[in-house]
């Protein structure tokens, strides 16, 4: 990640090389599909390069402008990496691991990292029995209502 | 209109209908309100139920459940900034900036008195002029839904008045992610990789869930302070202010339902547009334009009565033609079919009965939608306020999660929603919003196909230009929205700059 | 051997919840319900169908029948994941012909056609030429000869490419000389209105849209063997001289590892519902032509029907 403080284009300029990157990417990949299905791509293509080469340069002769929605988010960015990390890296073993393991027993384990992620402050024990019991009830609910209410056929996987 | 309307209220207001409308209106509210459980979802699991029912009663069900998710989406919208249904996208643009600041009840309350009036807008075209409305469906052909995707497209250019540039970009990718998959014109896979999940295309919903939700989630944990501002005062529901907002905004709110209804009508448009293209008119048509995106309540106003109103509005093209105007309306359509009843215009004049039954089911389920959304909102808000992060993080998490693998009960969906979720986060800190990028997702294959067939008509008619847009009075039409709406800022800021050039050269930036 | 136990506890703990089914189980099979996933939205023809078998499932079985959707790939997204299911006949699917052929000749959807286990093919939606009711065309010749004074100039509509109406479109052509510029949608609803608003001439669509939108439109001929019982006056290709018979078929499939006994008590069940007068009534009053193609008879059904699309996709052009 780009994420040094120094330059604050440099972040909007890694960003512009990557949307050059897949413009030129679709453009090329355009040339080998039938006429009707190549249109669109090699105009999209051709369009996205083009506009993050001139983003690009804008970030470099520092013209790149205001950031946008979320854009705020830039200058904070260094707060709690670690739990953001964790948040990041939960969701992808979510992701990855359900179909093979099963949705009720990974979305509780990862519900519990990110209970343990969002805790801030000491709680006191009870407290943190209350949370536990209202992560576990919440899973149980929710994995009850999509798969015997709305018949939603959860992958039970390995375990459950 | 022969038919005794003394017989349809009795039918529609006996009280187990009135029971089964207000079950159908809160079921539907939260169905609408979790992202990924949608409106379809619902309706399609409670058809075999109302086969057992008579045909009225279970109609009038599965028309409050669809009012109350379309609804319910602006729930997830406002206080989690997750639209909980596409077509609540634009909520979250004033929705969310509103409850961050404390005002998450009145925003609630707005979209409460927004859905009710933009459903009643629509539903009494519905019950007055469907026969009539119903050739708008007609009317609009591919060229027409091109230039509509263009439409909606130049909303780009006014979300991101920070740069444009950085949005077109966002705009462009979007329409990269919209063509992975089988191309419907030419049959072609195109960026697929060789990976077989990849088929069927990058899921809407699945990519609104993670670029909308995951950086959310991301900054909650990085931050101990509050997810949202709690309400500072008792202050109830704010209802007299929420109406003083909405007299203001009268012809806001008429305009959108009016574009709410008519984008209904088209089948294959839907939601998600109807709200976009009225949350654009009614910026373009406000006295400060620059507020909307930081909370400002025309803009959760005009999405909000829009796409309620395009309830009303769909059902038009489904009862008169049989053509579903959206997902919702084909499921119904479905349960009509296995249950009879056929449709055409027919259906108003000689089996009316039912059908004037369903529509006033209809007119009830938005009325019931006031009190009903009133209260479950107001708690929904302290909930979301107050609930401690350590409990509403892994309770929004595992919803993105079921939600996205809800859409069509496959994993990969969940990939694909967590990966962009990363990549949005990570565009984010370069300065790049996810609005642009789900507008370029949404519109791409409307522009696409739209433009692509209009291009092998004209082609086999000899005749390209006037199919795609000279011959063709509503292409010229929205072609001239699309030209005002992307003139009339350019012409302001000249305005503008050779007022302050005596001052200064160029334009003054923050 | 944590896995193995899990999986004992699971089945343990499914065998208990369907306890209460077990008990006055009066046939062998189904003794619980059967979950039919449809690889398709809530609201097409696939799932109408599903509906209306529903009731009769019940009936026959004393079970429910549980109609589930994955939809995605023009189906392929449920399809290949088929044979991942329990393989007990609580699982079935609806497939859908040309689509499980055409997919894995065109494209690598993720699944072989011969990975699908087809138990009955139950019903077809006949290709049909469709216009406007205003429309000049009388009869297929009149399209024929509009064709053949200017090829390509004339626009047919359908869904979709590679797809059961772009081959019906193809072999139109190769029969008969009639050049039609195809023009694909996204399914059959999104044809409806371009027809009806007049952005193609025609369809290539099915007896059941022509069921569904009345005398808004004319039929000018269905790819049956029989006339459809309900229009009789419209004639087949047959009898146009067009060797024309096909359509979008539909049946169900069961995963690979489902018994040889249980695939043909399916099929049976199918059977029957399928010969249920009422039923019959409702499915022909909707467009769709009976079918009756039982496990016994698939093998030499599929090999037919592969043989025929296997030619035609060659001639679109894209076969790999």
């Amino acid at each position: 990640m780009n994420g040094e403080q120094g330059n604050r284009d440099v972040a909007g300029f890694a960003g512009s090389l990557f949307f050059l990157c897949t413009g030129l990417f679709v453009f090329f990949e355009s040339l080998t599909l039938s006429p009707l299905a190549a249109a669109f791509p090699r105009t999209i293509g051709a369009t996205l390069a083009g506009l993050a080469l001139l983003q690009a340069a804008a970030s470099l002769t520092g013209r790149s402008g205001g950031t946008m929605e979320t854009g705020a988010a830039a200058g904070r960015h260094a707060d709690g990496l670690g739990r953001k990390l964790t948040m990041i890296a939960t969701m992808v073993g979510w992701a990855l691991l359900f179909p093979l393991v099963g949705m009720f027993v990974t979305s509780l384990a990862a519900c519990l990292i990110l209970m343990a992620t969002g805790l801030f402050e000491r709680v006191s024990r009870g407290r943190l029995a209350a949370y536990l019991a209202g992560v576990t009830a919440m899973v149980a609910a929710f994995y009850l209502l999509m798969s015997h209410v709305l018949n939603i056929p959860l992958p039970r996987g390995a375990l459950f | 209109m022969a038919v005794d309307i003394g017989f349809i209220l009795s039918q529609a207001l006996s009280p187990f209908n009135l029971l089964l409308a207000v079950a159908g209106v809160v079921l539907g509210t939260v169905i609408g309100a979790l992202p990924g459980l949608s409106a379809t979802m619902a309706i399609a699991v409670l058809v075999p139920f109302t086969f057992a029912m008579e045909p009225a009663s279970g109609l009038i069900m599965l028309g409050a459940i669809y009012t109350g998710a379309i609804y319910g989406g602006a729930y997830a919208a406002i206080l989690v900034n997750t639209p909980g249904t596409p077509s609540a996208i634009a909520t979250t643009f004033d929705g969310y900036p509103m409850a961050k600041r404390g005002d998450g009840d009145l925003a609630i309350t707005l979209a409460t008195l927004a859905s009710v009036f933009g459903g009643l807008v629509g539903a009494v075209l519905l019950i007055a002029f469907a026969p009539l409305l119903a050739d708008i469906a007609l009317a609009f052909q591919s060229s027409e839904y091109f230039w509509l995707a263009i439409l909606g497209l130049t909303l780009i250019a006014s979300l991101s008045s920070g740069n444009v540039l950085k949005g077109l970009i966002g705009g462009a990718f979007g329409l990269t992610l919209s063509m992975i998959g089988v191309a419907v014109i030419g049959g072609d896979l195109r960026f697929t990789f060789g990976v077989p999940a990849l088929l069927g295309g990058i899921d809407i919903v699945a990519a609104l869930i993670g670029l909308y939700c995951i950086p959310v989630l991301i900054d909650m944990v990085a931050r101990p302070d509050r997810h949202l501002e709690p309400s500072p005062l008792q202050r109830g529901f704010r209802i007299f202010e929420a109406l003083g907002i909405c007299a203001a905004n009268l012809f806001n709110l008429v305009r959108s339902s009016l574009i709410g209804t008519l984008v209904g009508i088209l089948p294959g448009a839907g939601g998600s547009i109807a709200s976009l293209v009225s949350y654009s008119e009614a910026r373009r048509a406000s006295r400060h334009p620059e507020r909307f995106g930081t909370g400002e309540a025309g803009g959760v106003l005009a999405t909000e009565s829009a796409n309620n109103a395009t309830v009303g509005g769909g059902f038009i093209p489904t009862l008169v033609l049989g053509i579903p105007g959206t997902p919702p309306d084909a499921v119904i359509l479905g349960a009509l079919l296995v249950q009879g009843i056929r449709t055409g215009p027919e259906l108003f004049s000689q089996q009316s009965g039912i059908v004037y039954v369903f529509m006033a089911g209809l007119v009830i389920a938005t009325l019931l939608m006031l009190p009903l959304g009133l209260v479950i909102g107001r708690y929904a808000y302290r909930f979301i306020a107050n609930t401690p992060k350590a409990m509403l993080v892994p309770a929004v998490a595992f919803m993105t999660v079921v939600g996205s693998f809800a859409i069509h009960s496959n994993p990969h969906d969940v990939a694909v929603m967590v990966a962009i979720g990363i990549f949005g986060w990570l565009i984010g800190l370069a300065g790049y919003g996810p609005s642009p990028i789900v507008l370029g997702l949404v519109l791409g294959q409307i522009a696409e196909q739209g433009f692509m067939r209009a291009y092998m008509i004209g082609g086999a008619r000899g005749n390209f230009s006037g199919q795609l847009l000279l011959d063709r009075p509503i292409s010229l039409g929205i072609f001239a929205l699309i030209l005002i709406t992307l003139c009339v800022p350019l012409v302001k800021r000249l305005r503008a700059g050779r007022a302050a050039a005596g001052g200064k050269g160029g334009e003054a930036r923050p | 051997m944590l896995k193995k136990m899990a999986r004992i506890a699971a089945l343990a703990a499914v065998t208990a919840l369907a306890g209460a089914g077990l008990q006055d189980a009066a046939q062998a099979f189904p003794d619980k319900p059967v979950n039919y996933i449809i690889p398709f939205n809530a609201g097409g023809e696939s799932d109408i169908s599903a509906r209306l078998q529903q009731p009769y499932f019940k009936t026959v079985t004393g079970q429910d029948l549980i109609v589930q959707y994955q939809p995605g790939a023009g189906g392929a997204q449920a399809w290949s994941v088929l044979n991942d299911q329990p393989g007990d006949g609580t699982t079935i699917m609806g497939t859908n012909l040309p689509h499980i052929v055409l997919q894995p000749l065109l494209q690598n959807p993720g699944y072989a056609t011969d990975d699908l286990t087809n138990v009955y093919m139950f019903h077809f939606t006949p290709d049909a030429l469709i216009v406007r009711a205003d429309s000049k065309f009388k009869s297929v010749q009149d399209v024929i000869d509009a064709a053949k004074e200017q090829p390509g100039a004339l626009t047919a509509g359908g869904s979709a490419t590679n797809s059961a109406n772009h081959i019906a479109n193809q072999r139109f052509a190769n029969l008969t000389g009639a050049q039609l510029t195809y023009i694909p949608y996204t399914g059959t609803g999104a044809t409806i209105p371009a027809l009806l608003g007049g952005e193609v001439e025609m369809l290539w669509a099915y007896t059941t849209v022509a069921a569904g939108q009345g005398d808004k439109v004319r039929m000018l001929a269905v790819a049956q063997d029989e006339r459809h019982p309900l229009f009789p006056d419209v004639p087949t290709f047959k009898e146009l001289g067009i060797d024309m018979v096909g359509g979008a078929y539909r049946g169900i499939a069961v995963p690979k590892s489902t018994p040889e006994e249980v695939r043909k008590e399916l099929s049976a069940i199918i059977g029957k519902i399928n010969a249920d007068p009422a039923f019959i009534n409702q499915m022909e009053q909707a467009g769709f032509a009976m079918l009756n193609v039982p496990y016994e008879g698939m093998d030499a059904f599929m090999a037919e029907r592969k043989a025929y699309y296997e030619g035609i996709a060659k001639e679109l052009g894209s076969a790999k």
